[in-house]
């Protein structure tokens, strides 16, 4: 109800102005309150869509030309070409013949004959596997084989007219004598290495390497080694995975064992490493690696999709199961991995298809066939955005699939992962590296940063700036007060940036010197002023200490500290020498505690973010202290309460709501610090207690990894829903904080 | 009165001092001939002002001032801004047409030419406009006499997918006496740097780097870190040497031998962690740059340009790679 009317006030012109100052004050508040609640609705709708689920829509549909059945397919591709409207699918048939389907119209575009290497015409297909990249590794019938790849035509040109796609052979190996493999790989490394692994009908897996090579004269020459593996894997293997250069074969048995071998640069083949998958004894039906060649993923005859990948062990590297994806209803026969990221399509013999991204064991896409027509054949777009599945009767379907943020769930941000490489489950933040990295995104590791320097921080900062507030407010003349309050205010007023520049670079190499004397220090500082104050005592007798008692305490006090401090620093010296061989720091690491000692640490953290976070709590908390009216302080003193007992029961629960108000502020500030931080830790996404090394915050993590981000991408969005952490972190905190201090309110009374 | 010399004495000293100031020119033209012979000297043309916008590796930062301050000297119209935070900026930038330039450490991933060629149509040219040498820096009173690619991978990778033992201290590098037990202390640069993901890639063979690397904002920022820690080590370019760093030499494995962080030494290849530096134009194909940026491009791969690279600590091109980029401008 406003107090000012028309009738009360003197003028109407004074009253015209009270109304507009009221609507003024109304509005900027209101903005206020607008502005955040619309700098949290973009933070938080950056953020949902992460948890967006995968999409696939169907874009076209063809069929084989009518000569042609799914049976007579033996693998497809499919080539996005530069925008969609080129999209063609490629079927390699058992003829020998490469059909090209645009598939937007539906139309045949193109066949082509192909032969084996060396010969005009003759035998057909056995065996086509697509690896990534667009390549393709044939298996002829007399046992030759080529790695070709295709190569898109030009692209500008309408769809109709563009150009088909043609194909550039990467290498060819000669026929084989002898019987046929009933299986083959061939990859070709980058620096040329041609290898061919093929599954002979009796069992056993016959080898074959060719290293181009300069020799001294100065000629290329082709060396070419060949090895027959024997081992007592024996006829039952059933499937054959290599990785892309050539370096590591893998094979599934009918019982459920996989083995590795690695076969070196020079033709010798390392020995065989067993590991039985499934106690069950289910036969391995299927066989990929994944991006990266790291992990093998296996498909078993009752569906299951399982990924493995070498571990240490007590001896060497073994393989371990990984993960668990999505089983199927039946025998998976067709494994195809992304070539963009660690996601897996896999078909089973019923027909149905599913997609599955490996790290966070998302089912990301199931499709089930229909009824009388299931899928049997499946090709991701390289890009990873196509999908093209065949039938058994030769008809075509081409979907776009979007994955949506498949690395994202709520195990992957918040539980421990197991991540390629590695030995164990561990929380690990590690966005970035080259093509086939697989980011590790858990937010672990930040939010206990972030508390950890939140606590160093305040445990520093809490401490000095109430007394020293209670001591300016309370126990000093009100002259000195008025000179310490803004010269601590004025402290607030250093950039951020210049105090974590200080702090990295001038404090840290110091108090890495000088960190024995430090932590003596803490002992020693609080023994001298107990000292100090016992000898006091006896020098109150004097008639000179009656003036420094009446507020000038602190003046005495300084030499004290500084004393303190110096017997800390005279006494370091032989201390370490005598009880830990001259050298703290290496006593830290290789004694019992087996703590690192790190130069950007938490305790230089705790001075730098202190020193931004005491003006705040100080100005505030001795606000609220001096808002204590003199006379309820007065009315004790009469009463015979000393000094110390008026503050204690009298002034401090008086300005309580204040003083909580002060440290949660204090609080927030150094939970939303990021520049002292950024400069001054390491950004370590370490999980460790320890003051002595480093840590990485929510907010320096933003700093440092926002220009790095592709906008949209999944580490944007993970980025701000660190901001939505953080918002939510201090919300509650400050939402909590404000109850406590309504209700100290009340009971304290008026202020 | 008195003076500090007499007037004689202040006549030989002000000779001699001119001397040698005249010698300074003589000892920079003798750096400029080794490196110029490789390429051509740059022409002027007219027709060439506006604004020219440069956003990617922090790397070439210092190089990309340099050419923008004399390519400035030969168009005064031209006005150059130069931004360095990391070469993960540039494909966002010249995405989004915030740049002309985009310099790089490393090439363009797979997603990043995707995305670029969804919104233009063609893919993105790369060219080659300097040699670095990734260099692993210790502190100067660091006595290890080099290391093994294996063992810089294990310092700094949790993986180790080299095979080389786990390296904590550097004892286990092999150091004797007191520097036997002291932890290693790492630098490294942070995800957005084409240094980090060129060093991850070559060194640590894609491995994942350890949680303890302490990253810094810049390539001076790991040098500096090293030189105030004396169990420092850390990577970055070799044009950021200061004397308060060793630049070790490193061999690519046991059998090989150690060699120094040389240009030559890199273009032989022995040393393994040479790498060259490179800035991203979007040219259309069958289409001219435009004029700024080509002329800036051919200023840069000109005798002028290279000699700047040489002066910054960096290694000039080869006259063949040169003719190569050259053809890639028409």
């Amino acid at each position: 109800m406003p107090i000012l009317t028309l009738k009360t006030v003197s003028s109407r012109k004074a009253w015209r102005r009270d109304k507009l100052a009221r609507w003024v004050i109304t509005l900027g508040g209101a903005t206020v309150i607008a502005s955040v609640v619309a700098i949290v609705a973009l933070i938080v709708g950056v953020t949902v869509p992460l948890f967006r689920p995968p999409r696939a829509a169907l874009v076209g549909s063809a069929h084989l030309p009518k000569s042609l059945t799914g049976n007579d397919v033996l693998c497809c591709g499919i080539d996005l070409g530069i925008s969609a409207d080129n999209a063609t699918g490629l079927l390699w048939t058992k003829g020998g013949q490469l059909v090209v389907v645009d598939l937007c119209t539906g139309k045949v575009r193109g066949r082509q004959q192909l032969a084996p290497p060396g010969k005009a015409g003759g035998p057909g297909l056995r065996q086509v596997e697509s690896l990534s990249g667009g390549k393709y590794s044939l298996l002829w019938s007399d046992g030759a084989m080529s790695l070709v790849e295709v190569v898109a035509g030009k692209p500008g040109a309408p769809a109709a007219k563009a150009s088909p796609p043609s194909l550039r052979t990467l290498a060819v190996t000669p026929a084989m004598k002898g019987p046929l493999p009933r299986a083959a790989v061939l990859r070709r490394s980058e620096a040329g290495a041609t290898t061919r692994a093929a599954l002979l009908p009796d069992g056993t897996i016959s080898i074959l390497r060719q290293v181009a090579a300069e020799n001294m004269a100065g000629d290329q020459e082709v060396r070419s080694s060949e090895s027959v593996l024997r081992e007592d894997c024996g006829p039952d293997i059933r499937v054959l995975s290599m990785d892309r250069d050539g370096n590591t074969l893998y094979a599934g048995t009918k019982d459920g064992v996989l083995a590795r071998w690695q076969l070196k640069e020079n033709g010798e083949v390392g020995p065989r490493e067993i590991a039985r998958a499934f106690p069950d004894r289910r036969a391995i039906t299927a066989l990929a690696l994944l991006l990266g060649d790291v992990s093998l993923a296996v498909g078993d005859a009752q569906g299951g999709l399982s990924t493995w990948f070498p571990v240490k062990a007590e001896t060497g590297r073994r393989l371990r199961l990984a993960h668990q994806l999505r089983p199927h209803r039946s025998a998976v026969r067709q494994i195809v991995a992304s070539g963009r990221n660690k996601s897996l399509l896999s078909l089973d013999d019923e027909g149905t298809l599913h997609w599955d991204y490996v790290t966070s064991e998302r089912s990301l896409l199931s499709l089930p066939a229909e009824p009388d027509h299931p899928w049997r054949h499946v090709a991701l777009g390289q890009r990873g955005d196509a999908l093209l599945a065949v039938d058994a009767a030769g008809a075509l379907r081409v979907w776009r699939i979007d994955g949506g943020y498949p690395e994202v769930s709520f195990h992957t941000l918040f539980g421990k992962v197991l991540y390629e490489g590695y030995d164990a489950p561990a929380y690990v933040w590690q966005t970035t590296g080259g093509e086939d990295f697989e980011p590790k995104l858990s937010l672990v590791p930040l939010v206990f940063g972030t508390l950890k320097g939140t606590f160093y921080a305040m445990l520093f900062a809490v401490p000095l700036s109430l007394f020293g507030a209670a001591y300016a407010s309370y126990f000093t003349t009100p002259t000195l007060r008025q000179t310490i309050k803004p010269v601590v205010e004025i402290m607030a007023s250093v950039p951020s940036v210049v105090i974590g520049f200080l702090v990295a670079l001038w404090l840290a190499p110091i108090i890495e010197r000088w960190i024995f004397a430090f932590l003596i220090s803490l002992l020693t500082l609080p023994l001298v002023f107990v000292a100090f104050l016992c000898l006091w005592q006896y020098l109150r007798r004097m008639d000179w200490t009656k003036r420094v008692e009446s507020g000038y305490e602190f003046l005495v006090l300084v030499p004290v500290l500084l004393a303190g401090a110096a017997l800390a620093v005279w006494l370091a010296g032989p201390l370490e020498a005598r009880l830990f061989a001259g050298n703290f720091r290496q006593w830290l690491f290789q004694g019992p505690l087996g703590m690192r000692y790190d130069q950007r640490n938490n305790i230089i953290i705790a001075f730098g973010l202190g020193f931004t976070v005491i003006p705040i709590i100080f100005s505030i908390a001795e606000d609220s202290l001096s808002n204590v009216p003199y006379s309820m302080a007065a009315a004790s003193m009469a009463l015979g309460a000393s000094r110390w007992q008026t503050f204690w029961r009298v002034v401090l629960p008086s300005a309580s709501p204040g003083i909580f108000a002060a440290i949660m502020i204090g609080f927030g500030r150094a939970v939303g610090e990021t520049m002292i931080v950024l400069m001054a830790t390491g950004n370590t996404p370490i999980l460790d207690w320890s003051p002595l090394n480093g840590m990485r915050t929510l907010s320096a993590n933003i700093a440092v990894e926002i220009p790095e981000a592709p906008v949209g991408g999944t580490l944007y969005r993970v980025l701000f829903l660190c901001a939505v952490l953080l918002f939510l972190l201090t919300f509650t905190v400050n939402t909590a904080a404000e109850l406590v201090r309504q209700h100290l309110r009340k009971r304290f009374g008026q202020f | 009165m008195r003076t500090l010399w007499s007037r004689r004495e202040a006549v030989v000293l002000g000779v001699a001092g001119f001397l040698c100031f005249l010698a300074l020119p003589a000892q920079q033209t003798r750096a400029d001939d080794a490196a110029s012979s490789a390429s051509k000297t740059y022409e002027k043309v007219s027709g060439v002002d506006g604004n020219l916008n440069s956003i990617g590796s922090d790397t070439l930062i210092n190089l990309m001032t340099y050419w923008a301050e004399a390519f400035n000297k030969l168009y005064p119209n031209v006005r150059i801004q130069v931004e360095g935070k990391g070469s993960a900026t540039a494909p966002p930038a010249l995405i989004a047409g915030t740049a002309q330039l985009g310099p790089m450490s490393r090439r363009m991933k797979p997603d990043e030419e995707d995305a670029f060629e969804k919104k233009h149509g063609f893919r993105p040219t790369r060219i080659s406009v300097a040699l670095d040498c990734l260099a692993v820096y210790v502190h100067k009173d660091n006595p290890i006499r080099g290391l093994t690619l294996p063992q810089v991978d294990c310092i700094f990778s949790k993986t180790c997918k080299s095979g080389y033992r786990e390296l904590t201290t550097w004892g286990d590098a092999g150091l004797t006496g007191a520097w036997a037990t002291l932890p290693i202390s790492l630098y490294g640069r942070n995800s957005a740097s084409g240094t980090y993901t060129y060093f991850q890639e070559h060194a640590l063979l894609k491995g994942d780097y350890k949680d303890t690397v302490k990253e810094q904002p810049g390539s001076a920022a790991v040098v500096n870190g090293v030189a105030a820690d004396r169990a420092g080590i850390g990577y970055s370019g070799i044009g950021y040497r200061t004397s308060e760093v060793r630049a070790i030499p490193l061999a690519k494995d046991d059998k090989s031998p150690l060699t120094e962080p040389t240009f030559a030494n890199a273009l032989r290849g022995t040393y393994p962690l040479g790498r060259t530096l490179y800035i991203y134009v979007a040219k259309k194909p069958g289409e001219p740059l435009p004029k700024l940026v080509e002329e800036f491009l051919r200023f840069v791969l000109a005798r002028e340009g290279q000699d700047i690279v040489v002066k910054d600590g960096y290694g000039p091109l080869p006259a063949k790679v040169i003719q190569q980029q050259l053809e890639l401008l028409k």
